[in-house]
């Protein structure tokens, strides 16, 4: 052993004035040290390294002996004890005054310091350290930590530590390898007789990404636009409330969803068109009614990745974006860990436990309250205007190691909304009532391993379960939705690295549902992308019933190849995505003859005139050029295909012939590393949309064709994106979108905007770690208003003696533009072993009243909006243990 | 665990209720307005003759010399649309009929235009979508009134949806058969009496002319229907094939130039035996004895309608 740490009182005598002498100048022969006691050092703070000085006064009699012993300057409880402790056990040489034994009163500094010697004792750990996930801040065990230079290699153990003996003195290469982890290289240098202690951060390795071989391990961008957001980062971001995935709202390339909606609006395409993905598997949404939470715990997810289009040929079945949630490896150390967290709007936990070595197991689950909470501190009829649902979700995982970098996951997500209101009135025919739920189920097992060549299998069955309610009632017109699913699904895929250039990856993506539907109420209600309605608008008379059932099966095969080009990496693909789709009935249900189902096989077809061309699989390509270390430019593209919703397929409200819709995405831009933290990204898009479902314009439109499918979109714009990684406490971005997104709903109409359609979308946001457990961060949002048709006029109607609006062009005005000013406040402090900390997250600091919606009078010859939330402040807590 | 916690949790939320009041209380009678239409009989057979009227007001009173041109609708509503009318009825110039009362057949083809008859469809074409009734299982055609006051700076326009009376079809005979020996055409509501109830309990006859209320005073008014108003009819179900018994709701339209009601619409729920409905009024402040107009317009769930135009007299 080469280090010694003892605790040291240094030795400072200071004579003063003796307490009990009549003359102070009198003493001729100051009192003399002749029995010192070391104090024992408190072990936790010298494990700690924390010094420490202690001031005492101590009388000493005429006999040499100490009598009371008193603190002047504190260095700390626990030092203070220790210093008085050994103090009283000194033996003094008295004093002496006119050459006689005199009690004197003296003051006396203890120093607590460490001392730290090394010794020769044969071979000698010169270079240690520990290896740790660059984000969970977990150890990491058996990763390889080799010096290149002198062929030595060893693993780090289950603390993740590992140490080597006698290293030479001088730089040496050091490579730290795991099968799952991003291989980092980098150089250390060895002094004589002193030792190097290291820790090192590594990454976890992503089964759809090479590897770059750097000191940051920062991975190679495949997607040609994409945002990853670790969840570290994500926890602190102003106006999300510490709820991780809530940050998929900031950003670049997602418009603002209308308050309360939690609606995602990715690249100008509907909420519907953009999928939300968990370790692969489809959830339909990601946030709860209300958008205030998501629908899956914080703890458990590693990272979020949005690509707002132009993504690869593993994923499909949308036309807008793909939002990724990546779930994160279970804890390996021993003993429970978890969290607790409460506030206004619920309160959250989650507990994770290695059982065994190989077994680790997760829980976790949330549960609101705001909808009681809220009517406490405000007016008792707050949800009749700002609907607020009543949510909880729960998820359980569960990880068993088979061997070595083999794994099997089971994973349980369940979430559950309901929201009721009811409107009161003095005539039973302005009662308004509504009631709304969403519930989903998923199970799914992973089974992953890399093996020793790096190549990688991963196949995940999955099952679930949504239902969903929407119910309206106004006055006496009704209407009702419901729609309950099975879905099945299989995710297979193999990596394998072809030669040292090419990469190849193949799967299968298959998908099953099930959907029955029962549906009353207008042909026109709910309202769909591209009616034209004023808020609040009574609903038609009209009223009908259907309801039916919709079968798809789709296979979707698909391959991807990563072709390293020196500084060109090409990731084309391919992928087919034929579905079976199937109904059980084509026209409406008649009392006296059965109504036949239908079958039939539907795929997005690649445009073009070329028929053969047309039923191929679809190409994507991604392409990254870097020009230099910080220089990258990237392009991509591809053809996407979403089949058509089971909602929309009713012979009655809709049609059943509906089949898939298609887009082209196109991208190009670059990426420009101004620091290695500090990166800045452009990307300029295009997206065509055809064979949208809209409504049929027809005064009388055939049986079974409510909609059709002639619609067409052109979405273009770009993206701008500032970002600071997370960097000595600091992180932050700043994003803008310029776009346009437009929609005509047949053919020969003019081009209208989307509805949600937001020209100039900036957000910035900045999160500072001040030290001592204080965070502070803020977030500056501003957005277009989305379109709205405007009101010329008003006529009224004697069937229920209302007024209706007459409309001016579509989409032809907007809502006034929305910025808010967020903040939060955190302190994190730990008691025990306890992490507490404490937040305040305050939206619109400003209070500033934003627009959210246009609503008129009831003659509709006075408008006016509605005003988002005030200043709203959530206070909570958070314990990790 | 063992791990001994505490919680923190502080809400501070204020001033989240934001609902919008847009514009001035329905029953404030600010410009001329159409307050109704009324179409008698309330419900046709298809080529039988209707006979409209309106009821016009104004801050000064009704306006009984007024004129509006008149025509049928014969565009049916696309899905697409959300209001009840077509948009092309809605703005397609005037054209019929000048005057204050109009009287036409509805269309021989009411049922194929606006009800569950679907027309006949073209060559190779699938058949066209019939229409969907309304809750009452009821049709209609838009019938279209356009007055130009003349103090108003834009013509108001309104329409009264005319019952039409279709055959029942598509459904099991018996059903059919036991739906028509249950039905009877809709007639208008009637409105037969108005009572002011003051403060001091005394009742009088408003449309007798007696009425009187003291300024400020809140008074009830109570508007009682004849007995016939509510009327029972059968609507088919057609998920389980039968058919029940529906009553009408009636809904009381409130309209003043002055003065405050304390609910602009009151409304009896169908399966009310009483179908009166009471609501307060604030009269306005004033410093002589002035007449103020009052209008009562009730409807009845099936398009039927009727109508009052009275005063009041508000003592200082």
């Amino acid at each position: 052993m080469a280090v010694a740490v003892a605790a040291v009182a240094a030795l400072s005598l200071c004579p003063r004035t003796p307490a009990y002498a009549d003359d102070p100048g009198a003493i001729d022969k100051p009192p003399r040290l002749v029995r010192f006691v070391a104090a024992e050092y408190p072990k936790d703070k010298h494990d700690a390294g924390i010094t420490a000085r202690v001031l005492l006064s101590i009388e000493i009699s005429e006999e040499g002996n100490v009598g009371e012993v008193e603190v002047v300057e504190s260095g700390g409880p626990d030092f203070d004890a220790a210093a008085v402790a050994a103090a009283r056990r000194f033996v003094f040489e008295p004093a002496e005054s006119e050459g006689h034994p005199t009690p004197v009163k003296i003051t006396y500094r203890y120093d607590f310091t460490i001392q730290t010697k090394i010794v020769s004792a044969g071979p000698q750990v010169n270079f240690d350290g520990v290896v740790l996930d660059r984000f969970s801040k977990q150890p990491l065990a058996n990763v390889e930590v080799a010096l290149g230079d002198l062929d030595l290699a060893t693993q780090t153990d289950a603390d993740g530590r590992f140490a080597f003996m006698d290293v030479p003195p001088g730089p040496h290469k050091v490579v730290i390898r795991h099968p799952r982890l991003v291989t980092v290289q980098t150089e250390e240098v060895i002094r004589p007789a002193q030792k190097r202690t290291l820790k090192y951060y590594v990454e976890h390795k992503e089964e759809d990404a090479d590897e770059e071989v750097v000191v940051r391990a920062s991975r190679i961008k495949k997607e040609a636009v994409e945002t990853r957001i670790r969840t570290e980062e994500a926890r602190r971001v102003p106006g999300t409330q510490g709820d991780t995935l809530k940050v998929v709202q900031n950003l670049p390339g997602v418009g603002r969803a209308s308050f309360g909606s939690g609606q995602l609006v990715v690249w100008g395409s509907s909420p519907k068109e953009t999928r939300v993905t968990v370790d692969g598997v489809e959830i339909p949404a990601l946030y709860h009614m209300g958008g205030l939470r998501s629908t899956i715990h914080s703890d458990l997810v590693r990272s979020i990745d949005l690509s707002p289009g132009a993504y690869s040929a593993e994923y499909g079945r949308g036309l807008g974006g793909l939002v990724r949630i990546e779930l994160a490896p279970l804890a390996t150390t021993t003993g429970i860990h978890g969290s607790v967290a409460a506030d206004v709007i619920d309160t959250s936990a989650a507990l994770q436990a290695a059982l065994t070595p190989r077994l680790r197991v997760a829980v976790a689950g949330r549960y609101s309250y705001l909808d009681r909470l809220l009517p406490l501190v405000t007016s008792a009829d707050i949800g009749d205007f700002f609907p607020i649902p009543r949510s909880y979700d729960t998820q359980a995982r569960a990880a068993l190691a088979l061997r070595k970098d083999e794994e099997v996951t089971a994973t349980f997500l369940a979430s559950s909304d309901n929201l009721r209101r009811t409107i009161p009135a003095s005539d039973p025919a302005d009662v308004r009532s509504q009631n709304n739920s969403l519930q989903f189920q998923r199970v799914f097992v992973s089974y992953s391993r890399i093996f020793d060549d790096g190549s990688s299998v991963r196949v995940t069955p999955s099952l679930g379960h949504d239902s969903s309610g929407l119910e309206q009632s106004f006055g006496d017109q009704s209407s009702r939705l419901s729609s309950d699913t099975w879905q099945y699904g299989l995710r297979a895929s193999l990596r394998r690295r072809l030669t040292s250039r090419v990469t190849a990856l193949i799967g299968v993506d298959a998908e099953g549902r099930r959907t029955a539907l029962v549906r009353h109420g207008p042909v026109n209600q709910p309202p769909r992308e591209g009616d034209i309605v004023v808020f609040g608008q009574r609903p038609s008379g009209d009223v009908n019933d259907d309801d039916w059932k919709v079968d798809q099966l789709s296979v979707a095969p698909y391959a991807t190849t990563d072709i390293s080009l020196g500084r060109l990496t090409i990731t084309p693909g391919l992928r087919f995505e034929p579905a079976l789709i199937e109904g059980d009935h084509m026209r409406p249900r008649t009392f006296n003859r059965p109504e036949p189902g239908y079958s039939h096989l539907s795929a997005p077809e690649n445009p073009g005139g070329i028929p053969v061309l047309r039923n191929l699989p679809n190409p994507r390509i991604q392409v990254v050029y870097r020009t230099t270390p910080r220089l990258s430019l990237t392009a991509g593209a591809g053809i996407y295909g979403q089949p058509p919703d089971p909602e929309d397929m009713s012979p009655v409200f809709g049609n059943p012939a509906v089949g898939f819709s298609r887009a082209i995405h196109v991208t190009g831009g670059f990426s420009f590393k101004v620091r290695p933290t500090l990166t800045f990204e452009t990307v300029g898009f295009y997206k065509s949309l055809s064979d949208l479902v809209s409504r049929n314009a027809l005064g009388s439109p055939p049986v079974g064709q409510s909609l059709t499918q002639d619609g067409s979109g052109r979405v273009s714009g770009v993206q701008v994106l500032l970002r600071q990684e997370l960097v000595r406490g600091f992180f932050g971005w700043i994003t803008y979108s310029l776009s346009r997104s437009e929609r005509r709903d047949h053919p020969g109409l003019d081009y209208r905007l989307f509805d949600q359609d937001q020209t100039h979308v900036l957000g910035m946001l900045a999160s500072f770690d001040l030290g001592r457990g204080f965070e502070v961060g803020a977030r500056f949002r501003y957005a277009t208003g989305m379109p709205r048709t405007p009101v010329i006029g008003s006529f009224k109607v004697n069937l229920d003696g209302f007024y209706e609006p007459i409309f001016g062009a579509h989409n032809s005005e907007r809502i006034p533009a929305f910025y808010q000013l967020d903040a939060r406040a955190e302190k994190a402090f730990v008691v025990r072993r306890t992490k507490v900390s404490v937040f305040l997250d305050v939206q619109n600091v400003t209070n500033r009243r934003n627009p959210e919606e246009l609503v008129y009078g009831a003659d509709y010859q006075q408008k006016s909006t509605i005003s988002g939330l005030p200043t709203l402040a959530v206070a909570g807590a958070r314990l990790d243990f | 665990m063992g791990h001994h916690f505490w919680l923190l949790s502080l809400a501070t939320a204020f001033g989240l209720s934001c609902k919008p009041a847009v514009g001035r209380a329905p029953s404030l009678i600010v410009g001329p307005e159409i307050l109704a239409l009324r179409g008698q009989p309330a419900e046709a057979a298809p080529g039988q003759n209707v006979t409209y009227d309106f009821l016009i007001a104004s801050p000064e009173g009704t306006l009984t010399d007024t004129v509006a041109a008149w025509d049928v609708c014969l565009t049916p509503k696309p899905p697409a649309e959300s209001n009840e009318v077509a948009s092309a009825c809605v703005l397609a110039p005037p054209a019929g009929t000048v005057a204050a009362t109009f009287q036409a057949p509805l269309p021989s083809n009411a049922c194929s235009l606006f009800g569950p008859i679907a027309p006949p469809p073209q060559a190779g074409q699938p058949p066209f979508r019939p229409r969907d009734p309304d809750s009452t299982g009821g049709y209609y055609v838009p019938v279209r009134a356009v007055v130009q006051p003349p103090v108003a700076d834009r013509s108001l326009i309104a329409f009264d949806l005319e019952r039409v009376h279709c055959s029942f079809s598509n459904a099991p005979l018996a059903v059919i058969q036991d739906f028509n020996s249950r039905y009877h055409l809709n007639t208008n509501p009637h409105l037969q009496g108005l009572e002011m109830l003051s403060a001091d309990q005394t009742s009088s006859d408003v449309l007798a002319g007696a009425a009187t209320a003291s300024s400020g005073s809140m008074v009830s008014l109570l508007a009682v229907p004849s007995a016939d108003s509510i009327e029972t009819f059968p609507v088919y179900d057609a998920i389980h094939q039968v058919v029940a018994d529906q009553q009408e709701s009636l809904r009381f339209f409130w309209y003043s130039p002055d003065g405050e009601f304390q609910h602009d619409r009151t409304g009896v729920d169908p399966g009310a035996t009483d179908g009166s409905s009471t609501n307060q009024w604030t009269p306005p402040t004033v410093t002589q004895s002035t007449v103020v107009p009052l209008w009562v317009v009730l409807r009845d769930s099936r398009g039927g309608t009727d109508f009052i135009s009275t005063q009041l007299t508000v003592t200082p």
